[in-house]
């Protein structure tokens, strides 16, 4: 268990890293320089995402791809220079990647994705992370049961057109620094614990009343609060129990309880009303959520849902990682008679306004607990190490303390395989029928659009290449189609050498009458004609098929024709605005799963560029 | 065949394609966005950029900053960017202009600007930014703004009198801190910091020390204290300073004892012999470098020195001195006047902050920040990642090419709207986490405020001490640090207070000089007073405005650390704002918690004083989640205060 302890690291690294280990800590970039990553396919969008992650400095990376470059590579992937026209694609990319961090090491396999996939499994098991860009479902399917045979974890990317997703396939991510955007201090305002009620008594009745005007003026809200909270409480006819339903009238009545302290102990501040009053007695009306948040006796539903884990019962499992058995010490922590179901404490204070001196104290006593609380809950989970046979050692009282720090937003994510999400098994049906339904019109959008998504998937699997790409170029003979860097049957990559990466980056088909525009003179090309209305029809119709599986009818968000339509005059163009926010996407996704720091996306993501805007759909 | 055929062959003169390789676009800056935009924009089909940027490539830029390599530290952003670009593009019809300078010089004035269909700004400053805000609007050219801090970024398009621009809503601005509250009665870390970046750090090396300064009123002492004694070695210098600073002036104020009646008191610190156990100025400076010629300070006199870890008042003493002895030998060997301003990439003036930042809270009984963090603080720095300027680069091209269109349709007085209809442009704001919370979260742009007066000639309002503020003051401190005027120029009612120096009469500049160095009501042409209207003005920044002056003379230095206001016109101030106010009052008090992700946070910010509802600024908070992550800046040196 690594916790956030000291790692000493190199200056030149800390310079070089400094801004991102502002980000994810040393802890962080220690996991980042252990991570080999293994990219399938060096299109714009996966190497955009490889490139992101070469610069933060992971331990190596493999590049997969049969592909040669072709003068269509230069027109949207930065990473092959003129002079690698003709030479493997792997391999220049593989070049230039490594120039951009001479501490990553890279290498690569010249060799047919699909191939390597279904005839060489085991090439997979020693990487941390596969980026698979550009890559059939069929072959993802494959590729996700190789790699949880492995756990090892999988990032998928699509980009076509102004479209493009986002997948991660895990066996389990554990999450414990999930670092949300918005956090909320822990004081326990409405469950102090002895040591801290004690202190707040010296902050009320005639203790307060006895104080100078200007000690009053430095009492720490947090204590105002404690002290207000108490007597809202022992107003009521029973004690306020966590889960209260607070009413407004009763969040009014707190703030009338910290005033009304104030305006009684002087008579000054009382004649000149709420303008008198002292900072700290503002800080404290602005603080007064905390006498009602029900952070506690209420937890996250994740961290429910994870404490009810089957895998908190086996933990004689050989090699059960020490995060379940922290978790299993809070749950014992959590049952116990009298903590009740309240969480450890965080142990952090706010700035407030207050003396040194109370304010020290008051850091003291929250600091004090927290360290209590983490002990009891390291105890616990060190029993349970005992009693399943393995060594104490592997839990220090600093592993518990960051544990428990971190512990209100723990939990674990299990993917649906690629498998089932392709046939619409383990609710993937079900969610998606759900998203395309959706009030909301970006969600509604993207669920569409992946739909269509789907259907490219399908066509290309029988078909051998995009809608809208020249028929005879993909049926040609190899030789022509190596000169085009076009080397799989399963078309992976544009047929169309000519269809340019940036064409139409932001405008989709008007409307339905709009039919796209003549194919004899926009899409020929160097490979041949293309069969424009009747890859459309086709398209649309495997469009049919998919919602009549999920269970769908009606053409929702126009998925049926603008959308189909789209899909068809995109032809496999993988514009590279579209692959660097993919890219990026993919990349940071990726950076989450090793550092275990933030939250990764645990659903299918849709990008659609022309909208801006992103949606987890299924 | 060039490749610009091959990639564009055969797609429509009407495509997105034809317009990018047609547009003329400048990028303002080249660093963490800028290189991913620059790559963005080339593989977009662009051909024709310029771009501008005056800073040079440090070792912390290189792990996002893919154009650049470790042999290119030190050199221009601009060029090597360019270069980079243009030889993964050998060949092609590219056509990349690289400026090495500043965006705010002269030749880069409206005329240079309205060369181009869009301009792009990947910067790190909002001084900048509010530059090229007015730059555009003058130039009638549209900006797509950017900026990002760590996982989070924005996309903002900004077209004249169609959308607010840039400076419509309020920006943050620098927290400045009370004077005497640095000096004397620091009581956060941040305080310490300043102290030492701010105060401590021009006094020992800047070009001019040993000038007094109207900061302290112990200057006759110091200026013994601070200069260096004949026959003395820089190490010995340091030891002497460390006497004073850490203790005998933290004695003088104790004997002071009204100060700490209601704050706890400080305390001197030991002696440097009692802390270094003995060890002479000269043995601690050395370290493991005698030569004195590291470039850090820490790994040279403190033994397993961990950036992660914070240090003991020993090692702080140790530091101290040999950070200041190795900056003094630095500057002397260099034969440079001295190092003004404290620099984030100065790896001793970092050890030197770290140490005088870690005495004093000892001092003040403060608590200690790491190195790693005290340096954060210091040198404001943003943290930043590839990953997230990946996904603006390509969103900002993506908003580019849509204002191309646009304006495309609007030349050709096209019928078909419904281009910019499906595709309106929009402010996209890019978010850490993508399930609940959207990754990227869209929203309609802003129109015009109408009391901007940067893009709507609204006027705005000095409060100051009449018969205190200069001229001088009201030139410096509000026009250019506040609103990040460049050469302003000030006429009063009847007569000009001040014009730029260029091409004036040695009389007219003697006249200007001198009313920079007066009081506002002593002014010529009757003085300026409470009711008086002056007219400011702009020419590089094309900007003018009105301003009123209101006198107040009295004046809280812990809540306007600066002595003076400047504000949106209180009078132009409609009902519309107080009912606002009011609401925003009654949302506050309802208590609702910003726990949940779907709830605003509230948020204390400052705000900068050009958008008129903004009132008084400080008691403003902020209102939804657009600003929430008005993340701004990719890269940090001396910019807008963030969050506190």
């Amino acid at each position: 268990f690594v916790s956030q302890t000291t790692h000493v690291m190199e200056e030149a690294k800390r310079k070089r890293y400094d801004r991102q280990l502002r980000i994810w800590g040393e802890h962080g970039q220690a996991r980042l320089e252990n991570c080999k990553v293994c990219l399938l396919h060096c299109g714009p969008t996966g190497v955009e995402a490889i490139k992101n992650l070469v610069l933060g400095g992971i331990h190596s990376f493999t590049l997969v791809d049969d592909a040669l470059v072709t003068p269509r590579d230069l027109g949207n992937n930065f990473f092959v220079h003129e002079s690698d026209l003709g030479k493997g694609r792997a391999a220049s990319v593989a070049k230039h990647m490594h120039d951009l961090n001479n501490s990553v090491t890279g290498s690569f396999v010249d060799e047919r994705v699909d191939d390597v996939v279904t005839q060489n499994p085991d090439f997979f098991a020693d990487f941390t992370v596969v980026v698979a860009s550009q890559c059939l479902g069929s072959t993802l399917a494959k590729l996700d049961a190789v790699c949880r045979a492995h756990d090892v974890a999988l990032v998928a990317l699509t980009t076509h057109g102004l479209v493009g997703t986002v997948r991660v396939s895990r066996l389990e991510q554990r999450v414990l620094e999930a670092k949300p955007e918005e956090t909320d201090f822990d004081l326990r305002v409405n469950q102090p614990w002895p040591e801290l009620v004690a202190f707040a008594r010296n902050f009320v009745g005639t203790r307060f009343h006895e104080m100078t005007e200007t000690q009053r003026a430095h009492v720490p809200w947090a204590v105002t609060l404690i002290n207000a909270f108490d007597e809202f409480d022992s107003a009521k006819e029973t004690h306020v129990s966590p889960i209260h339903e607070w009413t407004g009238e009763d969040r009014v009545s707190i703030k009338k309880i910290i005033k009304k302290q104030f305006m009684d102990a002087s008579a000054q501040t009382a004649e000149l009303g709420d303008a008198a009053l002292p900072e700290n007695c503002t800080e404290a009306l602005a603080n007064a959520r905390h006498a009602w948040k029900p952070l506690h006796g209420v937890l996250p539903a994740a961290l429910l849902e994870t404490l009810a884990d089957p895998k908190l019962d086996n933990l004689e499992t050989p090699d059960t990682p020490v995060f379940w058995f922290l978790l299993a010490g809070l749950k014992e922590f959590l049952q116990n008679p009298e903590g009740g179901q309240i969480m450890p404490v965080e142990g952090s204070i706010p700035d407030m306004t207050s003396t040194t001196e109370w304010y020290v104290a008051l850091q003291t006593i929250y600091r004090d607990k927290s360290n209590a609380d983490a002990a009891a809950v390291g105890e616990r989970a060190r029993r349970l190490l005992r009693l399943n046979g393995r060594s104490e050692t592997e839990i220090s009282d600093e592993d518990a303390r960051f544990f428990c720090k971190h512990a209100l937003h723990a939990h674990v994510i299990r993917w649906r395989t690629v498998d089932d999400e392709l046939k619409w098994r383990n609710g993937a049906g079900a969610a998606l029928a759900s998203s395309l339904r959706n009030n909301d019109d970006t969600v509604k959008h993207c669920a569409a659009r992946y739909v269509v998504h789907r259907a490219v998937d399908l066509f290309r699997e029988t078909r051998g290449r995009y809608p809208g790409t020249p028929v005879d170029l993909s049926m040609g003979d190899s030789r022509k189609r190596k000169e085009y860097g076009d080397t799989e049957m399963t078309g992976t990559e544009d047929e169309n050498p000519s269809r340019d990466s940036s064409r139409d980056v932001s405008n989709p088909p008007k409307d339905v009458s709009d039919p796209p525009k003549g194919c004899s003179t926009e899409h020929v090309s160097f490979g041949g004609v293309c069969d424009v209305p009747g890859d459309t029809a086709s398209l649309r119709q495997i469009v049919e098929t998919l919602l009549t599986e999920i269970n769908v009818h009606g053409n929702p968000a126009n998925v049926l024709d603008v959308l189909t339509t789209e899909a068809v005059r995109c032809a496999g163009g993988e514009p590279h605005a579209v692959a660097a926010v993919i890219g990026g996407i993919g990349a940071q996704e990726v950076i989450k799963i090793v550092t275990e720091q933030f939250t990764p996306c645990a659903r299918t993501l849709v990008y659609d560029a022309a909208k801006a805007v992103t949606a987890t759909v299924l | 065949r060039t490749r610009s055929t091959r990639a564009h062959a055969m797609t429509s003169p009407s495509s997105d394609a034809q317009l990018a390789r047609d547009a003329k676009v400048l990028m303002v800056g080249a660093g963490g966005i800028g290189c991913e935009l620059l790559k963005t924009l080339v593989l977009s089909g662009f051909q024709n950029v310029e771009m501008i940027d005056l800073d040079t490539i440090d070792v912390s830029n290189l792990n996002r900053q893919f154009l650049f390599r470790r042999k290119h530290v030190g050199m221009s952003k601009a060029l090597v960017a360019r270069e980079s670009a243009m030889k993964f593009r050998a060949g092609s019809d590219l056509t990349v202009v690289a400026h090495h300078g500043n965006v705010k010089d002269q030749e880069f004035n409206p005329e240079f600007i309205k060369k181009f269909d869009v301009v792009l700004n990947g910067l790190d400053n909002l001084e900048a930014r509010k530059h090229v805000n007015r730059l555009t609007l003058a130039a009638g050219v549209p900006l797509v703004e950017s900026g990002t801090t760590g996982y989070l970024g924005q996309v903002t398009v900004h077209v004249k009198d169609e959308t607010a621009c840039f400076e419509c809503s309020p920006k943050p601005v620098p927290k400045s801190h009370p004077i005497c509250t640095l000096r004397d009665t620091p009581e956060k870390p941040v305080h310490c910091v300043a102290f030492a970046t701010d105060l401590l750090f021009p006094k020992l090396f800047g070009s001019k020390r040993g000038e007094t300064s109207d900061l302290d009123e112990q200057d006759a002492v110091e200026l013994g204290v601070f200069s260096v004694r004949p026959n003395e070695t820089f190490a010995s210098f340091a030891a002497r300073v460390y006497e004073y600073v850490f203790r005998k002036k933290i004695e003088v104020l104790l004997q002071r004892s009204e100060m700490w009646e209601k704050r706890q008191r400080p305390m001197a610190l030991p002696t440097f012999a009692e802390l270094v156990r003995g060890e002479s100025p000269d043995q601690v400076a050395a370290g493991s470098d005698p030569t004195l010629t590291a470039k850090t300070a820490s790994e040279a006199s403190v033994e397993s020195y961990s950036a992660q870890t914070v240090l003991t008042s020993e090692n702080a003493a140790r530091v101290f001195v040999s950070a200041v002895a190795r900056i003094l030998t630095r500057d002397k060997n260099a034969k440079s006047g001295g190092t003004d301003t404290f620099d984030k990439d100065d790896a001793l003036a970092c050890d030197f902050v770290t140490a005088v930042t870690t005495l004093r809270s000892a001092n003040y009984n403060i608590a200690t920040q790491s190195p790693f963090d005290i340096k954060g603080v210091a040198g404001n720095i943003v943290h930043a990642v590839a990953t997230t300027n990946a996904i603006v680069g390509g969103l900002i091209v993506l908003e580019a090419v849509k204002l191309l269109r646009a304006k495309n349709e609007k030349e050709k007085k096209s019928d078909d709207a419904c281009l910019a209809t499906t595709c309106p442009r929009r402010y996209t704001f890019v978010k850490q986490r993508a399930t609940n919370n959207r990754l990227l979260e869209p929203i309609e742009c802003d129109t015009p405020n109408p009391k901007c007066a940067v893009c709507q000639s609204a006027r705005l309002e000095l409060v100051c001490d009449t018969n205190v503020f200069t001229l001088g003051r009201l030139l410096n401190d509000a026009l250019k640090k506040k609103l990040g005027m460049h050469a302003p120029e000030i006429e009063g009612s009847t007569t000009t207070l001040f014009l730029q120096p260029d091409g004036l009469e040695d009389d007219e500049l003697a006249t200007y000089e001198n009313n920079l160095v007066t009081v506002l009501v002593d002014l010529p042409g009757g003085g300026v007073v409470g009711g008086s209207t002056l007219q400011v003005s702009d020419f590089s920044q094309s900007f003018e405005f009105e301003l009123l002056v209101t006198h107040q003379s009295e004046w809280d230095d812990e809540a306007d650390p600066d002595l003076f206001l400047l504000r949106g016109d209180s009078s132009g101030i409609g009902k519309d704002d107080e009912a606002k106010n009011a609401g925003k009052k009654d949302t506050d008090e309802s208590g609702n918690a910003p726990a949940s992700d779907d709830d605003l946070e509230i948020i204390e910010e400052e705000t900068s004083p050009l958008s008129p509802d903004l009132g008084g600024g400080k008691d403003d908070k902020k209102r939804g989640r657009e600003e929430d992550t008005q993340a701004g800046d990719d890269e940090g040196g001396g910019k807008a205060a963030r969050r506190e």
